[in-house]
């Protein structure tokens, strides 16, 4: 009987050796797209994964993790798990969650399935092949471990249709659209590195620290089934950038351009998550600027960089403004989320008197300065009976799509206009980050889909609030603010003989 | 070399250019100092509108939502820039007329 092969002789004889000079086309019409970004790759074989992940090994591993998370959703869902949650406000951070990130998911599926096809390496093929499998498993675990929560909650449902729609939601959409539009090198240092390894702690943990710590069973559990799946997505984008930087110098310049591009994006994309996480759930894990100095500051710049110096690789454009932010944009961004919430699929409320201590805490240099005054003048209005909305629509950067709300790096009284000419139109940003990579590439950019301009174009319903509303596929209910809405009266009444706590 | 690796004759209009809005264009208003509003507003705007009718119509209604200090802004305290030019308003003429353009952006501070 034959030997049974070991697990590194299994995935070396699926990754090495295995390709053939095809004889009836060009090589080039078989791979057209590993050249053209300009990266040199001189010998595929020397692409490491570390985990050696072969196919029959991967099936076993994933089918396993899906029967333990199926269990404790169909237990979770028998037992009316739903009423266990820290309180009905918390699951806005998961609405966020399911109608941003979720469709995320489904795009990575997609581009590494093209990546898996067209990388002439081998090696590089079967971690894309991996990870695309994952991609899929992540979206449909994520919509299996929410949809519990649709049957009593409001905005979990059309997250798909809101995903292309809703104007928050297009900022990550056109994160990700910008990143599949992009060569395949770019889109690795974009997506496998930018976001599965610089950014993902930051990203990922909150969210799911936050689900454990707030009693969101499903969550948790999903974040659980995901973890070693991100944890070798995480060393494959260590590995692309790896991988280009040894193969050859001239990869290097360009490699830089990728991270200074990439770093600015997923941070200004995470400015929702710092919203969330200061915010959105009741029971905190750590701050924003807690969680930036230990995943990015500590971990990245102090941990990462250093090492990648002798490459000549240089810490990526704009560290210096998102240290300085860390004190900000949590606090920006939510009061954006507040002013602008009647066009939301999730709600948002005041902080409680407990939460914003918290928050004067946490952020002993800003937040009594000058974001708790805009709270109180908020609670005036409530109450009076009323609620105070931006009833209008907000200028938007041209890169990021958010509103153009944050300040200048030193000065948290000034919003921060910055803007570019470009073949007599005028663009604008709300950064140097974001103007120096629409500089940089202004022909991408100026094709923006920027929801504020095509709500004015008439391409989103009609002209009308509830006509858009409508469009974006947004129920009564599911917007504007937390205190009396539906979800808040269902839960209380849910809830009225607990005993207090 | 280049680090950007788009193709050679890889051009498209812009999405938002000023003829897709016809005799309408894009106007921004930020008002400086005051955090309320956390970004600068954005209208579609007819550019022969009177100056007296935009802010009548727009500016009132939308920054109005923070009446108390709305109220204490008059002609006289009030500071206008153009695309941070110094710039000074007239009710009867038009937005055209006073040299705003798609996409500009006036802002208006409280001086005193």
């Amino acid at each position: 009987m034959a030997r049974k092969l070991g697990l590194r002789e299994t995935y070396a004889a699926m990754t090495r050796g295995v390709n053939w000079t095809p004889s009836y086309v060009k090589e080039e019409e078989a791979f057209p797209y590993h050249q053209f970004e300009g990266i040199k790759i001189h010998d595929w074989d020397k692409w490491e994964d570390p985990f050696r992940m072969t196919v029959d090994n991967y099936w076993k591993y994933q089918s396993e993790k899906d029967r333990r998370l199926y269990a404790v959703l169909d237990s979770f869902s028998q037992n009316q798990g739903h009423l266990n949650i820290s309180d009905g406000r918390y699951l806005n951070a998961i609405k966020l969650f399911l109608q941003g990130v979720t469709p995320l998911e489904y795009m990575a599926h997609r581009h590494f399935m093209f990546i898996a096809r067209y990388m002439p390496g081998p090696g590089t093929r079967m971690a894309a092949l991996c990870q695309s499998i994952d991609e899929l498993r992540h979206t449909q675990i994520e919509i299996h471990s929410m949809s519990p929560y649709n049957k009593y909650y409001s905005g979990f449902h059309s997250m798909r249709k809101m995903h292309d729609r809703v104007w928050y939601l297009s900022v990550p959409k056109s994160y990700f659209d910008d990143a599949v539009t992009a060569g395949p090198f770019e889109f690795l240092t974009a997506i496998s590195f930018s976001f599965e390894y610089l950014l993902t702690n930051l990203l990922f943990v909150p969210f799911m620290s936050g689900a454990a710590y707030n009693g969101d069973l499903p969550t948790t559990t999903f974040g659980f089934s995901a973890q070693s799946d991100e944890s070798r997505h995480m060393t494959l984008g260590l590995q692309v950038i790896k991988f280009l930087l040894e193969q050859d110098e001239a990869n290097v310049p360009i490699v830089q351009r990728w991270l200074d591009k990439w770093f600015w994006r997923g941070y200004r994309l995470n400015s929702l998550v710092a919203a969330m996480m200061d915010y959105m759930l009741p029971k905190k894990v750590m701050s924003w600027k807690e969680a930036f100095e230990l995943y990015f500051e500590q971990q990245m710049l102090d941990g990462l960089f250093p090492d990648l110096a002798r490459y000549g690789i240089k810490p990526p454009m704009g560290v210096e403004q998102a240290i300085k932010e860390k004190e900000k944009i949590s606090h920006e961004t939510y009061w954006a989320l507040y002013n602008f919430g009647f066009a939301a699929a999730f709600n948002t409320w005041i902080p409680t008197n407990s939460e914003l201590d918290w928050m004067t805490e946490k952020y002993p240099a800003t937040f009594d300065r000058y974001y708790r005054p805009r709270y109180e003048k908020a609670q005036k209005i409530v109450d009076e009976n009323g609620r105070f909305f931006m009833l209008g629509l907000p200028q938007l950067c041209q890169v990021c799509q958010i509103p153009m709300i944050f300040t200048e790096p030193d000065d948290p009284g000034k919003i921060c206009f910055r803007s570019s000419t470009y073949k007599a139109e005028k663009y604008h940003f709300c950064s140097d980050g974001c103007k120096q990579i629409f500089d940089w590439e202004p022909e991408k950019y100026v094709q923006s889909w920027l929801p504020v301009h095509e709500i004015y174009k008439g391409n989103c319903g009609g002209p009308s609030v509830p006509e858009v509303l409508d469009w974006y596929g947004i129920q009564p209910g599911d917007n504007g603010e937390y205190q009396g809405s539906v979800d808040q009266l269902n839960w209380a009444s849910w809830h009225k003989d607990f005993a207090p706590v | 070399m280049s680090v950007v690796s788009l193709k050679p004759g890889y051009e498209f209009p812009a999405r938002d250019r000023a003829e897709l809005f016809g005799n309408d264009m894009l106007v921004y208003t930020h008002w400086v100092g005051n955090l309320m509003f956390s970004a600068a507003a954005a209208f579609r705007v007819p550019q022969g509108m009177p100056w007296g009718d935009f802010k009548a119509n727009m500016l009132d209604g939308l920054f109005g939502g923070d009446a108390p200090a709305y109220r204490q802004l008059t002609p006289e305290n009030t500071r206008w820039t153009l695309n941070d030019q110094e710039f000074s308003p007239a009710n009867d003429r038009s937005l055209a007329d006073l040299g705003i353009t798609h996409k500009d952006l006036i802002k208006f501070e409280q001086v005193s």
